[in-house]
């Protein structure tokens, strides 16, 4: 059964507004957060409740047709890029808050519901959700479920995984699987994790119930300024030995701190090799503690310049050149490639001196703004995407700073997620046998491989071009299975 | 300690049994046995397979090998002033690490410090196509591939064998102190929902024949601020909470008709039967001993999901959950009698 098929029948399922099939309509949907990936989808179908998601999928089930979910569209691996033969299934209508329990601080919520309206709807109940990426305004809480989505205060509080309680998913094969809920514990296989993070391509989710916490009532951050990357390395570890773990500590070089300035004001000293940001927050004498404790440390390992900030206005000030340094960045140069590398938070330092020598190696700017405290580093390679060899240079230079984040016992997506985007350094991270188990466990859920095909797993054929060798001979194992 | 590599072992073992499609059931210590047992085939044993991998305080993470007692592991940690980052039941004093991550038990301390599955942060295991496997790895935000090692934590070892576990750990508390206040339900339920909009470093929390306890962990002034907030509260031993979590609380003293819950919060607080009751969790987790069945407490609390007894579940097995067991073990080698 053909595409056209399967467009006939969503349009006689669905209301004529929920399915977008002209051009001028569907090329809004070509790309995500990850723009130098492109696909105008061939339809957009926009369903508005759970029973529509359900009669979609099961279409797709039907007709054979592939399916890509997709959320706000902000992702930054390429995860929601369309396909040329598949549907696109987007999930900002379905964008309400179901339930706030207030005394099991909790919060269930429709998939296209942004990050940053969940801490709006329950802020008059002294609460909040915890996870904040970059993007919080405009993500929506769906697709943080399918990329496990971070941000600045992942150190303390975790990921979406440990924040999300209960998810309802939608299989191709048209089951319901409620998976957790609104208490601590299920019984049963635990499928939650597996979900969330899967990148699309095990079911739909359809609703969430996430844990609020109490707005912390005190909240300090302090910068540090170093003129030395490895004295600011040292100092995120010292903290961290020192039993503190802030809510958020975040690092700046120089030339993400210049593009900073330039375009927020923020006040950060333009002359310091590399900033710390530290945030601690809880109640009073905690905060007054452990910020004590941080200025000691920084002051210990030659900070040249330390800052402190407990009142609102002020930490916003503080905040406001990290939080504005990706697009700040892209104000000084065409375009910039945003990697997502983790490493072990001891190799700060001297991963970010290899950094600096493959950037004098490729002749390319990198811009280093990263999660310090869990070690996620997001070098942004600065390039010009209208030079094809600036754009080729700016790819071998990501894939050779992941592979440096493998070797110093990493890995090559702390948040953003494989997608399209980080494929081939996924052949570095895991053997065969480990892909050819993410295959079987795909299969579990998605026996004929509609969902999300092609993304976030790379198959070993795929691997085998890269290692630029033939697979077992050119053999694959159970060659009579589909590879996705 | 002792320090033994016994993977060589094992994945001859299983090799031997996926030739002869045979099948093994996996022991630790035993600890939990009351909890689930598995007799089904020859007896693979795990706790000869023990020992750290890798410590890193600076990292707040740990690798241990599965058969390592998690005693042990608490003590190495202790040295460095540290702990692990969740709170699993050490009955008898014995477990494992392997036998905890397998079963996902959480202690008193849940709500707070996160299960089992939330500290796990890497996992290398044995699929029964007796392949070695690893998955995530020894950092805290990892996102790459499926999230196959918290698949693993409470599977009852059903998708393979634990070989070694990463976990996150994290700092100790500069001071943990115990109280206790005498309440009703009512004014127990109130007190714990005041301490949640007020910051109050409350790490676990009981109520018991008509006795809040609540733990408090932080610094100093924080606890002594939390203390001064709570009326008539008197200090007791943080022993309790070990007692609570390894099931030697006098409550747990005749576990003929044991059965818990883990309920939407709010509603084991209004239970008016006459079976006694203990909750934990902040109103999260409710235990009652002596009701005859399940349908008249699940009637008189609004008990989302009660279960028999402290059993791991028996039942019916899912289209996905029975899936998933064939892409890891598809001969059914491991546990092949234990349905999850």
């Amino acid at each position: 059964m053909s595409l056209d098929f399967c467009i006939e029948m969503l349009k006689s399922t669905l209301a004529r507004e929920c399915v977008l099939t002209d051009v001028a309509a569907t090329t809004p949907y070509e790309t995500d957060g990850l723009t130098a990936y492109r696909q105008v989808p061939p339809v957009v179908v926009l369903p508005r409740d759970t029973k529509e998601v359900q009669a979609v999928l099961r279409i797709c089930h039907e007709t054979g047709v592939p399916v890509v979910t997709r959320g706000a569209g902000t992702g930054l691996s390429g995860g929601a890029l369309p396909l040329a033969n598949g549907v696109l299934l987007v999930l900002t209508k379905m964008n309400q808050i179901l339930k706030i329990n207030q005394e099991g601080c909790t919060a269930t919520v429709q998939p296209g519901v942004t990050n940053l309206a969940i801490s709006q709807a329950v802020e008059n109940l002294g609460l909040y959700y915890a996870p904040d990426p970059s993007s919080q305004i405009a993500c929506s809480i769906g697709g943080n479920v399918a990329e496990n989505s971070g941000g600045v205060h992942c150190l303390k509080y975790g990921l979406t995984l440990h924040n999300v309680l209960g998810l309802k998913v939608q299989t191709i094969e048209g089951d319901e699987l409620v998976l957790g809920g609104d208490c601590y514990e299920s019984p049963g296989l635990d499928l939650l994790p597996l979900i969330v993070g899967s990148e699309g391509m095990l079911g739909v989710v359809t609703e969430i119930t996430v844990k609020l916490l109490p707005i912390p009532p005190h909240k300090e951050v302090v910068l540090g300024a170093f003129d030395d990357v490895e004295a600011a390395g040292t100092c995120v570890a010292t903290i961290i030995a020192q039993g503190i773990v802030p809510a958020g500590l975040e690092m700046m070089d120089s030339l993400a701190i210049q593009a900073a300035e330039d375009f927020a004001h923020a006040g950060y000293p333009r002359d310091a090799e590399t900033i710390l940001l530290c945030e601690v927050d809880g109640t009073d004498e905690q905060v007054e503690a452990e910020s004590t404790v941080v200025k000691t440390l920084m002051r210990e390992l030659g900070a040249t310049n330390i800052q402190s900030a407990t009142a609102t206005a002020e930490r916003d000030r503080l905040w406001q050149g990290r939080k504005a340094a990706f697009p700040a960045v892209g104000r000084i140069s065409p375009d910039y490639y945003c990697m997502d590398g983790t490493i072990p938070r001891r190799h700060l330092g001297r991963i970010l001196g290899e950094i600096a020598r493959l950037s004098k190696k490729h002749d390319l700017r990198v811009a280093n703004v990263f999660h310090a405290g869990d070690g996620n580093l997001h070098p942004l390679i600065l390039y010009d995407a209208s030079d094809a060899d600036q754009l080729h240079r700016a790819e071998r230079l990501g894939v050779e700073i992941l592979e440096l984040c493998v070797k110093a016992g990493g890995t090559v997506t702390g948040e953003h997620g494989v997608g399209v985007e980080k494929l081939d350094p996924m052949c570095t991270q895991f053997s065969d046998a480990e892909l050819e188990q993410f295959f079987r466990l795909k299969r579990a859920f998605d026996t004929s491989g509609l969902m999300n095909p092609g993304k976030a797993i790379p198959t070993l054929a795929h691997c085998g071009e890269i290692k630029g060798m033939h697979v077992h001979g050119g053999k694959l194992p159970f060659p009579e299975l589909e590879r996705f | 300690m002792i320090e033994h590599d016994d993977s060589a072992r094992l994945l001859d073992t299983i090799g031997q049994a996926l030739k002869r499609g045979k099948s093994l059931s996996i022991h630790g210590h035993g600890s939990k046995a009351h909890y689930v047992s598995t007799s089904s085939g020859e007896r693979l044993e795990t706790s000869d397979h023990c020992g750290v991998l890798e410590y890193r305080p600076d990292e707040l993470t740990i690798s241990v090998r599965a058969g390592t007692p998690i005693r042990v592991i608490e003590q190495i940690l202790a040295n460095e002033n540290q702990m692990l980052a969740c709170d699993p039941p050490q009955f008898d004093g014995l477990g494992t690490i392997g036998g905890a991550a397998a079963c996902g038990l959480s202690g008193p301390g849940r709500p707070w410090y996160g299960n089992f599955r939330d500290a796990v942060l890497g996992i290398e295991v044995v699929n029964g196509h007796g392949e070695r496997l690893k998955f995530g790895g020894t950092v805290m935000k990892n996102v790459a591939g499926f999230d196959v090692s918290r698949l693993f934590i409470g599977s009852l070892g059903v998708l393979g064998l634990i070989l070694s576990v990463n976990l996150r750990v994290q700092p100790r508390p500069q001071i943990e102190k115990s109280i206790e206040i005498a309440a009703d339900a009512d004014s127990a339920r109130r007190v714990i929902r005041q301490s949640i909009g007020t910051s109050t470093p409350i790490t676990a929390t009981s109520y018991y024949d008509g006795n809040l306890q609540l733990r408090l962990s932080g610094i100093e002034s924080s606890i002594e601020a939390a203390q001064a907030s709570m009326q008539d509260a008197r200090e007791i031993d943080n022993d309790c909470w070990i007692r609570l979590r390894d099931h030697t609380h006098p409550f747990f003293k005749d576990k003929r008709d044991l059965r818990f819950a883990w309920p939407n919060r709010g509603s084991p607080w209004v239970y008016e039967g006459s079976a006694a009751r203990l909750i934990e969790w902040s109103g999260g987790q409710v235990w009652f001993n002596g009701a005859s069945n399940l349908v008249d407490l699940d009637q008189s609390t609004e008990l989302s999901q009660p279960f028999d007894r402290t059993k791991a579940m028996n039942g019916g097995e899912s289209k996905y959950t029975r899936r998933l067991r064939q892409a890891f073990d598809p001969n059914r080698i491991f546990n092949a009698d234990l349905n999850v």
